[in-house]
């Protein structure tokens, strides 16, 4: 420390002077010493040292608020507010990364699951009115003659995988045959008609599959197929190899009928609008105006629904089948609209 | 009460250090360092205890929660002066009714200048404490914070234009300032505080 500056020192140089304020505030034995020689050497500025340290004394004493009774309550208060704040913060984070990834997974997974479904699993459904007849073609070229009353679907992709359609009502199938080698084939080239309780697997082949009321007819135009059905016997699955003309009836989980038609192609009479029975009773051929055409039909004498029509019909209307009934049978029909009543004569 | 709770020569660098590195105990032992401190300083401003609390408060949270981005302060003690300072500025701002458009808040500082028989011995000093007390209580605030700065905390003009957020050059100015006010006050007592000087040398030859 310069001492010599001090010479000339006024009040407020000294209250103004870093080394001066410290000395006075916290006098160190160094600085004691120091200013003491200062006075010693310039005496005339003791009266100066000593206002400004009276000063800065009178200052220093002052009112002092510690709130040293509150100290442990603030740190306490402190305390909690990290705990709560580092959980809070920790929960924030790790939910902001988890919920960053999963919202990425969730976003992608949904896509993928959304094109997924879409591509796999979004189906075509068609589903004629009573009395429609309708050609579709399937996404294999496969054409399929939906009779009136009926429903065919898919699911859209058949990338490699069989291909499968769902019926219910009466349909007569053209499937396309895609096998080229017969000692293995490819699951693609597979073609799967799904029906109450009944699959049909074909590879290429046309047949007539009718299913209503929990009972189901196939007959095989041509080629071969294989049915799948279950046995209520058995509760099991069996498997029964079909050939051309074949024709099986399935009611109630139970394999009815088995015989080999002599002209099957009469099964898909009905493509043409015709209306084609065999040895039909009178409840037979209700059931199918009944099913296929969406007729009302009361029979008023259950005895009157065993009667049967002898040999075939094939007639192209209603009516004409009407005409057929009454005179054949001799019993009175009378119809209005869809509603058909059949009585004694 | 009139003891000093001013700390000098305080060295918490270490201490600073150790906190910084999530060092619970140190970061305790910064709180009971510094909170009487902080508790007086923050008192010039309010007189609301609460509002010291609760600035005090926040500014330990937020060293805790910054404490890795902080820096290392020259001083601790003048860090957490500003810090709590510009808090207990945010808590009157928050509570008074009319936001505050300037930039500098216009704020209060009082010190409470003892008054004790016991202490002030005699008469001389006792009117330099009376004139004092009234001088500082009529500066305006600035002035009075930057007397308290210098004379009671005892920091460098560099210190306290760090914690007042002013430049060094404001602080020269500011307390010249505050000197001239309290010469132009003291005048009158200067010339009673040198007869008593004199008396109190002349009885000290007297007795050698």
């Amino acid at each position: 420390m310069d001492i010599a500056k001090y010479s000339t020192y006024t009040l407020q140089d000294f209250l103004d002077d870093d080394d001066f304020i410290r000395f006075v505030i916290n006098p160190s034995k160094t600085d004691m010493i120091f200013w003491h020689s200062v006075t010693v050497m310039y005496p005339a500025q003791q009266e100066a040292v000593d206002e400004a340290s009276k000063i800065i004394l009178a200052y220093r004493k002052q009112d002092v608020f510690t709130n040293q009774a509150n100290q442990q309550k603030v740190w306490e208060n402190i305390e909690a507010s990290i705990k709560s704040q580092t959980v809070a913060k920790q929960k924030i984070f790790r939910l902001n990364t988890f919920m960053r990834v999963a919202a990425m997974l969730l976003l992608i997974s949904s896509v993928a699951i959304m094109l997924w479904v879409l591509k796999h699993n979004s189906k075509t459904e068609f589903a004629t009115a009573f009395g429609e007849v309708r050609t579709i073609t399937l996404p294999d070229n496969s054409v399929v003659i939906l009779n009136g009353n009926s429903k065919l679907s898919y699911v859209n992709n058949w990338d490699n995988k069989p291909r499968e359609v769902w019926i219910s009502g009466e349909g007569f199938f053209n499937v396309k045959h895609l096998n080229k080698n017969p000692h293995y084939i490819r699951p693609t080239e597979r073609f799967i008609v799904h029906c109450n309780d009944v699959n049909i697997e074909v590879l290429g082949t046309s047949f007539n599959v009718r299913t209503r009321h929990d009972k189901t007819n196939v007959g095989l135009i041509s080629g071969r197929i294989r049915l799948e059905y279950l046995e209520k016997a058995s509760s099991q699955n069996q498997r029964l190899i079909m050939k051309s003309g074949d024709y099986i009836e399935y009611a109630q989980k139970h394999l009815v009928a088995q015989k080999t038609l002599a002209i099957p192609e009469k099964l898909t009479e009905w493509t043409n609008h015709q209306l084609s029975f065999n040895n039909a009773t009178l409840a037979q051929i209700s059931e199918v105006m009944t099913d296929d055409y969406g007729y009302h039909i009361e029979i008023a004498d259950p005895a009157l629904a065993n009667l049967k029509i002898e040999g075939e019909i094939s007639v192209s209307n209603v009516d004409e089948l009407l005409e057929t009934i009454s005179t054949t049978l001799s019993v009175k029909i009378t119809h209005s609209d869809k509603n058909i009543t059949i009585t004694e004569n | 009460m009139s003891e000093s709770i001013v700390s000098f020569n305080e060295d918490n660098t270490a201490i600073w250090l150790a906190f910084k590195a999530g060092d619970w105990e140190a970061y305790k032992k910064l709180y009971n360092d510094y909170f009487k401190m902080l508790n007086n300083y923050g008192y010039k401003f309010t007189k609301d205890v609460n509002i010291i609390e609760d600035a005090v408060h926040d500014l330990f949270i937020k060293l805790w929660t910054n404490r890795a981005t902080l820096g290392t302060p020259v001083s601790v003690k003048n860090y957490l002066y500003k810090s709590l300072r510009n808090a207990i500025f945010r808590k009157m701002q928050s509570q008074s009714r009319f936001v505050d458009l300037a930039d500098e808040p216009d704020y209060s500082f009082s010190v409470e200048l003892s008054f004790d028989h016991q202490i002030i011995a005699n008469e001389e000093e006792r009117e330099l404490h009376l004139k004092l007390k009234t001088v500082i209580k009529n500066l305006p605030a600035r002035q009075q914070e930057i007397i308290y700065l210098r004379f009671y905390e005892g920091l460098g003009y560099d210190a306290i234009a760090d914690i007042m957020e002013i430049n060094t050059n404001s602080a020269y100015k500011l307390l010249y300032k505050a000197f001239n006010n309290l010469q132009a006050a003291l005048k009158t007592t200067k010339l009673v505080i040198f007869l008593s000087l004199y008396s109190c040398l002349g009885a000290n030859i007297h007795t050698k």
